[in-house]
């Protein structure tokens, strides 16, 4: 009884098969022969297969406690990354929302709305801090980030250059503006997109590593094979059926295993929701959002472009409107849309319906008049357009909320669950070895 | 027997360990796209190669013996009612106004006045002549803004009556776009916009050649066709939408020098006091004309009586002290008009 402590509170690191060994590789004469008569005869090889017994119950826990912990993590990580994303979305939406505002001011001359400039500054001063904040939340896109904030500030720079020379009513300030729009949509959002890419991928591989099952499930069954192969072998030399402790800690480790692995693949199945359903519909609304401001910027570019918006801005805006139409319906398959909320597809086509009466307008020749309409503070399409804006917002921040606490509740779960596996693993562990020592007691 | 219990927990514990191995790995950088150009450059490619699409067999080279591209049709003797006027001139009348393709960037000859967000120049005011003549009102014109490249498809397409955009006469837009021009209306000369405390060391192609400088002009232009000519002794031609658009990288440094009419290079001035228009001779002579629909010759007949008699009457020098003598000195003479084409 004095030595068997000893043996149980082997620290099972990886080192420890090595020091259980049948045949160490270069023993001490010394330790060898303490070796040898610990685990000579019966009672012997009784100690040496509680260690055994102990051993892969403490693995299993603690491998099933790291499983169910990095799927915990995984869970937080897909989390951070699927933030990431939304935040890179939001940074696309902010810069187009910015552009709209830009180049609609634009069309009414030197004085600018001041409202819509305000707009203008919010927008960029987002873009601003959404920028440091990605940058600080994942290292990874450090350089896409820095690109991303280069290509922000030649925009900027293009487009107080555009205001200060349209101020002095001089032509080469509309070029400026179309040169800073053109920019914005060949070098910054391509940055942009690759951002989405990469933090979209990233939430991909850490879902699906949360709900992974096999590691817990091999280990669980070697350690559940080999508590058995020690209970037959128990069984056999002492004939009797059921060793007390051996059988608990056996039982406790079967029920930690399923528990595990019922609660991981309950994780499995959540997070496949989460990213069909939030996660998708989050993505399609800050798509169809950056969509339906790169459209109101290009129905300002094209009235800008005076004469020529059907070469390159009125099919660039039918693009991005089929691009909202596309995203929305998106939306609506992946989630049920709260009941009583706007419908943002019908506020969408109230905006596309003040667009074509603009482009009746400029294509008629009444440049004026379709410029008029275009800018008036108080009239759809700035109205129409604004509403959509603002019942897109809110579903948005309503999404958002949802995604959040909808990842946070399987986390809990999993850090539970791990440390409940862990006790399970070293409380049968201690079970097993303190009933083998009943029956090497047996033999002194 | 007894020695499968030990290799069973090795080999589980090192699945593990593998396992985590695999799990826990960093993320690979976040891959920066390479752009096609620098943000801060304009949208149009920096296009020094010749168009991708050979040239259709020109009928201009050599021109047919005795072409003169100024000559146009010989003038209606003299202006009919507007309830006479048929053909397209009727069209016209009939929809109530006439509808024009013009610059909104060339300051002083068409460009968009951002406080008024009228356009207004010298070509401009010339149009407004024609919607006099056919209207007994000025103001009875669509201005459609058309860029260089669009001239040719805006007039054969017919989205437009008249062209009005600082065109030079060329024997390949009679006989290989084709189209129609008008007599002479203005006569400009290609010249080079270079940095100010550049004006001495390079007042010219040539000069620019040598210093194997950056040298803008707008796309589908005569002013880059004469500029590729000087492509093989060291200029790189680089190519902008608008003169605007050349303007821009001139400010942002992309290219040393601008090529353009006088005129256009004027309005460049007036925008820029940092560029500076040296004294030089023009390389090519430019003549304008106001462009047409090859199958409208009795219109341009009709537009040429015009031209005479706003030539004569002094409208035509009213114009272009309006608009061109403060950056070009005071009017010269109109330039005289040659007909007789068939």
């Amino acid at each position: 009884m004095s030595q068997q402590p000893a043996v149980a509170a082997a620290p099972p690191t990886a080192a420890g098969p090595a020091a259980y060994g049948i045949r160490p590789s270069a023993p001490a004469p010394a330790e060898r022969s303490w070796l040898r008569e610990l685990f000579a005869g019966t009672p012997g090889r009784m100690r040496l297969f509680a260690a055994l017994a102990s051993l892969a119950a403490v693995v299993f826990g603690l491998v099933g406690a790291w499983t169910l912990w990095s799927s915990a993590a995984s869970l937080g990580k897909a989390e951070a990354n699927t933030t990431q994303v939304v935040r890179v979305q939001a940074i696309v939406a902010d810069l187009l929302r910015a552009d709209a505002d830009a180049t609609n001011a634009f069309l009414v001359g030197g004085l600018e709305d001041p409202a819509q400039r305000a707009d203008y500054e919010d927008a960029m001063g987002r873009v601003a801090t959404a920028i440091a904040t990605a940058a600080q939340a994942q290292p990874a896109d450090g350089r896409a980030l820095a690109a991303l904030n280069v290509a922000v500030q030649d925009y900027a720079a293009l487009v107080e250059q555009a205001r200060a020379y349209n101020r002095q009513g001089l032509p080469v300030g509309a070029q400026y503006l179309t040169t800073a729009s053109d920019g914005l949509r060949t070098t910054t959002l391509p940055i942009l997109e690759s951002l989405r890419v990469a933090n979209t991928d990233r939430a991909t591989g850490e879902f699906a590593a949360a709900g992974g099952i096999w590691v817990l499930l091999v280990v669980g069954l070697i350690a559940v094979l080999a508590i058995t192969r020690v209970a037959v072998w128990l069984a056999g030399r002492t004939h009797r059926r059921f060793n007390v402790g051996l059988s608990a800690g056996h039982l406790l480790v079967i029920a930690a295993l399923v528990v595990g692995v019922v609660i991981l693949s309950g994780i499995g199945g959540e997070v496949r929701r989460i990213q069909d359903r939030q996660f998708a519909a989050t993505l399609a609304l800050t798509t169809a959002r950056s969509a339906a401001y790169d459209a109101r910027a290009n129905e300002s570019l094209g009235l800008i472009a005076r004469g020529q918006a059907s070469v390159k801005r009125e099919p660039a805006w039918k693009s991005a409107s089929a691009e909202v139409t596309t995203q929305l319906e998106s939306l609506s398959t992946a989630i049920s849309r709260p009941a009583g909320g706007t419908d943002l597809a019908a506020a969408w086509k109230a905006y596309t319906v003040a667009h074509a009466e603009v482009r009746a307008l400029d294509d008629s020749g009444r440049w004026d008049e379709a410029v008029a309409k275009a800018t008036a503070a108080t009239e759809s399409p700035r109205t129409s357009f604004s509403a959509f804006d603002t019942a897109s917002a809110t579903e948005l921040a309503g999404l958002q909320q949802a995604l959040a606490t909808d990842t946070g509740a399987p986390t809990g779960r999993a850090l539970a669950t791990a440390v409940a596996v862990l006790l399970a693993g070293l409380a049968a562990a201690a079970l097993a070895s303190r009933g083998i020592a009943q029956r090497v007691e047996e033999y002194r | 027997m007894t020695l499968r219990m030990p290799r069973a927990a090795l080999a589980a514990l090192t699945l593990a360990v593998t396992l985590t191995a695999c799990t826990s790995v960093a993320y690979t950088e976040t891959p920066v796209p390479t752009p096609g150009m620098s943000a801060a450059g304009p949208p149009t490619g920096v296009a020094t190669a010749a168009p991708s699409t050979p040239a259709p067999a020109s009928q201009c080279s050599p021109a047919p013996a005795g072409f003169q591209a100024t000559q146009s049709y010989a003038p209606l003797a003299a202006l009919p009612a507007t309830a006479q006027l048929t053909g397209r001139l009727g069209e016209i009348r009939d929809r109530g106004y006439l509808i024009a393709g013009v610059s909104a960037d060339t300051l002083l000859l068409g460009a968009r006045n951002p406080l008024t967000g009228q356009i207004e120049g010298f070509d401009i005011d010339v149009v407004r002549e024609i919607a006099r003549a056919i209207f007994n009102d000025p103001n009875r014109v669509q201005l459609v803004v058309i860029n260089a490249a669009g001239r040719q498809s805006a007039l054969t397409n017919r989205t437009v009556d008249v062209v009005a955009r600082n065109m030079t006469m060329t024997c390949a837009r009679w006989l290989d776009w084709p189209i129609a021009f008008s007599a002479e209306y203005y006569r400009s000369g290609q010249k080079v916009l270079v940095r100010k405390g550049q004006e001495d060391a390079t007042k010219s192609l040539a000069d620019l050649a040598k210093a194997k400088a950056r040298v803008c002009a707008p796309a589908g232009t005569t002013s880059m066709t004469k500029l590729r000519e000087f492509e093989a002794q060291g200029i790189v031609p680089v190519e902008a939408d608008t003169h605007t658009g050349c303007l821009v990288r001139f400010q942002q440094g992309s290219v040393a020098a601008i090529t353009g009419d006088d005129t256009v290079l004027a309005g460049l001035v007036a925008q820029d006091p940092y560029g500076v228009v040296p004294p030089q001779d023009a390389v090519t002579a430019e003549p304008y004309g106001l462009g047409f629909n090859a199958a409208d010759k009795v219109f341009v007949q009709y537009v040429n009586r015009v031209l005479e008699t706003v030539k004569a009457d002094g409208r035509w020098t009213a114009i272009y002290n309006r608009w061109l003598a403060a950056s070009l000195g005071p009017a010269p003479s109109p330039p005289p008009a040659a007909y007789g084409r068939a």
